[in-house]
């Protein structure tokens, strides 16, 4: 297994695109604390960013490798190598090259900028953290798609709605949810419907550290009043964690019972 | 020899790769600037320099590129005043790169772009003549046909700016002002851009060895020419509402979408040739910019009807229509014609881009139309202008290959047969 992450890692970090992400970010901290000047500010700019952009970029780039290699992993299904070994294997190279870009993008303009002097080091470890869980569970779900779909053009546009669902609409039609259904006690149920959505989470997740509650939102609150802020990151992260390990044991099922 | 033509327009493309990518730079301060006002900017400025570079910079070089690669013969190709030419077309464009956001209309940025136009009006002879000894005694193909209307109305709308100084100092910035700016944009986008790149279609389909002298061509040449003038009467309906103007603007835009079909219906008749068998996306790329060139041309007739005078002065919607055309249409022409001559690869992170760029492209333009029922619109709009940036990035970083001779595919192959026998090794010596 560790070779089949050593060789798709090696691929992804020899294609430059890497090497592309990478640079994304290093011009976008850069030029976001040129222009912001407060290490706080920038942080809270940066996290609506990121929990935006790196489950797209994951998304898309899961699938699309996926796509891509899929000739490379059925010569490998010929070999003696489990089944499960080689998905998981491509899974973790693509997640930690993507990973790495972002967590080194964002850390050196910050380091740059006198990150350790500052008190904001373990918000800004929360924002590379859930950026993190992010690019893992988005990576898992549209390998999953992929699994699933063999046709491409299907898996894609599976994959982007996916996002856009996730990214746009659910906080929309829960909005939307929450006015009609105003009259009828639903506190619970807002609570119980942001677990369902990992970007909503891991915003919350990021508020409730910087501990801004003009931003945290219904849900956010919600939250926070129900856990507390120490106990809601904590469960908050471990409902995270739930969600890279219920995709990735779903898609090492699938990668079992498929038919190439 | 093909090889090398293809590897001199590949430097060339990275060139107008760059300005793409700065001007995109300048659209993302810009969206920026809507979310946290930046301090000591001028918004203004940063308009004109993202336009300027857009027109001057992006589009202007690669159809440049694409014009001399595809009807210069090798001779003439390789001829010296071209690539003076581009250079200093090129330096006039970073000499408005880096005047325009700090001074506006100033003696510098003025200078700077009054050198391009006149490297174009240069060009456009040079090129013309070079055309006309190719063509001494022959027909003109229908392709060169629509590439030198297309240069005409180039030539057509650069007078407007020489325009513009006289009219301002004599009645200030009044309906004349913006009648000239209406001029301009219109012989751009549909007299030089759309002609240009039909006609880079139709060449294609040419070297494919497909006769264009087909009637559905010249129809649509002959429409889409005669309602280019008349058209423009649409800039003037929210200044003079006299009824004619009204009639004029919508027999134009109605011939003028004729016309247009005629040339969809031919292209899409031939439309096996302008994708690759293998790789489907290419041509889905066409399809999709020729979609959002019918959708602008139907918007144009339901602009010209009297219900939605009003909603021209929208400038959201301006914005919309203007992305609309310049992404939507002729940059992902620009790109399916680089990628199906050869001088852009077609490779897996090519893709990667495109898809990135249509993505936040689409995005974007729902976005402009809906901005007024959408929370935290001007973030997202931010948002989805890094997404422009990160794929126009990675279509940049793809483009090397082509230097290499063609299996550049080679190193991966036998890495990962290299992969392949060592885990087999490892498996046998368990």
């Amino acid at each position: 297994m560790i070779k089949i992450l050593k060789y798709s890692f090696s691929d992804l970090m020899r294609s430059k695109w890497s090497y592309i992400y990478l640079a994304f970010y290093l011009i976008l901290g850069f030029v976001l604390l040129f222009l912001n000047n407060d290490i706080s500010k920038a942080i809270i700019t940066l996290m609506n960013l990121i929990v935006v952009l790196t489950p797209l970029i994951g998304t898309i780039f899961g699938i699309m490798y996926f796509y891509n290699s899929r000739e490379f992993t059925e010569l490998l299904l010929a070999q003696p190598v489990s089944r499960s070994k080689i998905f998981f294997g491509q899974y973790l190279g693509i997640a930690l090259s993507l990973s790495l870009s972002l967590v080194i993008g964002l850390g050196v303009p910050f380091l740059v900028y006198g990150l350790f002097q500052s008190a904001e080091i373990f918000n800004f470890i929360m924002l590379l953290v859930s950026g993190a869980f992010l690019t893992f569970i988005f990576v898992a779900l549209s390998v999953l798609i992929g699994l699933y779909n063999s046709n491409k053009i299907k898996g894609f546009g599976y994959a982007i709605l996916m996002w856009l669902f996730l990214a746009v609409i659910y906080d929309g039609a829960l909005l939307i949810a929450m006015v009609m259904f105003r009259d009828y006690p639903l506190d619970n149920l807002a609570l119980a419907a942001s677990f369902f959505n990992p970007i909503d989470l891991s915003r919350i997740m990021i508020l409730l550290k910087l501990d801004i509650s003009a931003l945290l939102g219904y849900t956010g609150a919600l939250f926070q009043q129900f856990f507390g802020t120490g106990t809601g990151v904590v469960v908050s992260m471990i409902i995270l964690l739930l969600w890279v390990i219920f995709p990735l044991v779903m898609m090492l099922q699938k990668s079992k019972s498929k038919d190439f | 020899m093909v090889t090398e033509k293809n590897s001199i327009s590949a430097i060339r493309v990275r060139i107008a790769l760059l300005n793409l990518f700065l001007l995109a730079c300048l659209g993302t301060l810009i969206r920026y600037h809507f979310y946290e006002p930046i301090e000591g900017v001028n918004l203004t400025y940063l308009h004109h320099a993202h336009s300027h570079l857009a027109f001057l910079g992006w589009v202007f070089m690669a159809l440049f590129v694409l014009v001399t690669h595809q009807f210069l013969q090798k001779n003439r190709f390789f001829d010296k005043s071209y690539t003076y030419l581009f250079f200093a077309l090129q330096g006039a464009n970073f000499g408005m790169l880096f005047t325009f956001p700090f001074t506006g209309y100033a003696p510098w940025s003025i200078a700077f772009s009054t050198l391009h136009t006149i490297c174009a009006i240069i060009f456009t002879f040079i090129f013309i003549s070079d055309l006309k000894k190719e063509y001494t005694g022959m027909m003109w193909p229908m392709s060169a046909r629509f590439v030198i209307w297309a240069l005409i109305f180039m030539l057509i709308s650069n007078l407007a700016p020489f325009a513009l100084g006289p009219v301002v100092s004599m009645f200030g910035k009044t309906d004349a002002y913006y009648f000239l700016v209406n001029s301009y944009l219109h012989f751009q986008y549909n007299g030089w851009f759309t002609f240009a790149l039909l006609g880079l279609v139709i060449r294609f389909l040419e070297t494919k060895d497909i006769n264009t002298n087909h009637p559905f061509i010249k129809r649509g040449l002959v429409l889409k020419a005669v309602a280019i003038f008349p058209a423009l009467s649409i800039s003037i309906l929210s200044e003079d509402e006299n009824e004619l103007w009204f009639y004029l603007a919508l027999l134009a835009s109605i011939i003028q979408l004729l016309g247009l079909c005629y040339l969809l219906i031919f292209f899409w008749g031939n439309r096996s040739h302008l994708a690759f068998k293998t790789q489907k996306w290419v041509g889905y790329i066409a399809l999709f910019a020729f979609s959002a060139l019918l959708l602008q041309h139907i918007l144009h007739v339901l602009g010209a009807l009297p219900a939605a005078v009003d909603l021209l002065i929208n400038r959201q919607l301006v914005v919309a229509y203007l992305h609309l055309v310049f992404i939507g249409f002729v940059t992902f022409l620009i790109f399916h014609q680089l990628i199906t001559l050869g001088i852009l690869n077609s490779g897996t992170y090519m893709f990667l881009g495109m898809a990135l760029l249509l993505i936040a492209f689409i995005a974007s333009e729902l976005l402009l139309l809906t901005r007024n029922f959408v929370s935290h619109s001007n973030l997202l709009l931010f948002i989805l202008a890094l997404l422009h940036l990160i794929g126009i990035l990675t279509i940049f970083s793809q483009h090397k290959h082509r230097f290499l001779p063609k299996d550049d595919n080679i190193p991966k192959q036998s890495n990962i047969i290299k992969t392949i026998a060592q885990t087999h090794q490892k498996t046998q010596v368990k």
